[in-house]
């Protein structure tokens, strides 16, 4: 296996996928988003951003709150330490292959 | 998905702006210094009424621009959060923003009180100043309007330069022109976003 394909390999796999590369690029760029943020900008099903938003803090990338602003219930994303570090690894490796 | 990676991220900094409140905030703030040096123009420089009608911006602003802080946040929850989402941003940028307004707050009525007699480029500085920051804004978050907010700063800065000889008066046009450019910028962006982004079904059921 040549060097390129070796750190093809490598790569983050959770990350790698376009939706929740698209939520960890959102977040590292915010301190904390809405589920609703989310939705709209991303343009998923909730289904679908739900089951990615699951698989990231499962990951221990992303840290989920349920919170109330008055009567309304708002669901907060954030990057966590971890997700931060993991975010800014695949960036680099991203460009480091596609550099060689 | 088409969007690319960039374009989230550029997005999340630009989400601030979509609902035309910061400028309509911004622009509030505009007019009341625009007014307070109007007022300083109606007292004779050098006096201790013009002194302590320049210390009382310093209150006046500072006050002003945490009452706007406030008014700002309670609108975004009570319209934008509510119909796009909500999105907090990050301490360092909020930090670097409001010492940059507060430095502003602090050196200007130091530097309308203790100017030169005759400074008439004064409000070509204002004008530059003024038109830089929104222009270096358009820049960074690539939103268009803020070409015209700081182009209109600019031009005003220029035309009060060269057709008025009263600096104050000079730098006061220009406070209350660009005021009035930002609120009605932030108006029409403002009224775009809501015929855009009615309330979703849950809220309004």
């Amino acid at each position: 296996m040549n060097e390129q394909l070796r750190d093809l390999v490598d790569i983050d796999r959770t990350i790698h996928e376009p939706a929740r590369l698209a939520i960890l690029a959102i977040l590292w760029a915010a301190e904390s988003v809405d589920f609703l943020y989310l939705l709209n900008t991303i343009e998923l099903s909730r289904g679908n951003l739900s089951s990615h938003l699951s698989k990231l803090e499962a990951a221990g990338y992303i840290l989920i709150q349920k919170t109330f602003e008055g009567k309304i219930p708002r669901t907060v994303c954030r990057l966590t330490d971890t997700g931060k570090a993991a975010f800014e690894g695949y960036k680099e490796q991203m460009r480091a292959f596609l550099a060689g | 998905m088409s969007k690319q990676i960039n374009d989230f991220i550029r997005q999340t900094y630009q989400y601030f702006y979509i609902d035309g409140l910061p400028e309509l905030a911004s622009g509030s703030m505009y007019l009341v210094t625009g007014i307070l040096l109007a007022v300083m123009t109606r007292v004779e420089s050098g006096t201790l009424a013009a002194g302590l009608v320049g210390l009382a911006l310093i209150p006046i602003i500072l006050g002003g621009i945490y009452l706007q802080n406030r008014l700002l946040r309670h609108l975004k929850e009570r319209i934008t959060y509510l119909r796009s989402g909500y999105v907090s941003y990050r301490r360092e940028r909020k930090d670097s923003r409001r010492w940059i307004v507060i430095v502003v707050a602090l050196l200007l009525p130091f530097v309308l009180t203790l100017l030169p007699e005759q400074w008439q480029d004064l409000p070509l500085v204002i004008g530059g100043i003024l038109g830089s920051v929104h222009i270096y804004m358009g820049y960074r978050l690539s939103i268009k309007r803020f070409y015209i907010e700081g182009a209109f700063a600019v031009f005003l800065g220029i035309v009060a330069a060269i057709f008025l000889n009263n600096e104050v008066l000079g730098a006061a046009i220009i406070f209350l022109g660009a005021g009035i450019v930002l609120m009605a910028a932030g108006g029409l962006t403002l009224r775009h976003y809501l015929q855009t982004h009615p309330l979703p079904d849950e809220v309004t059921g």
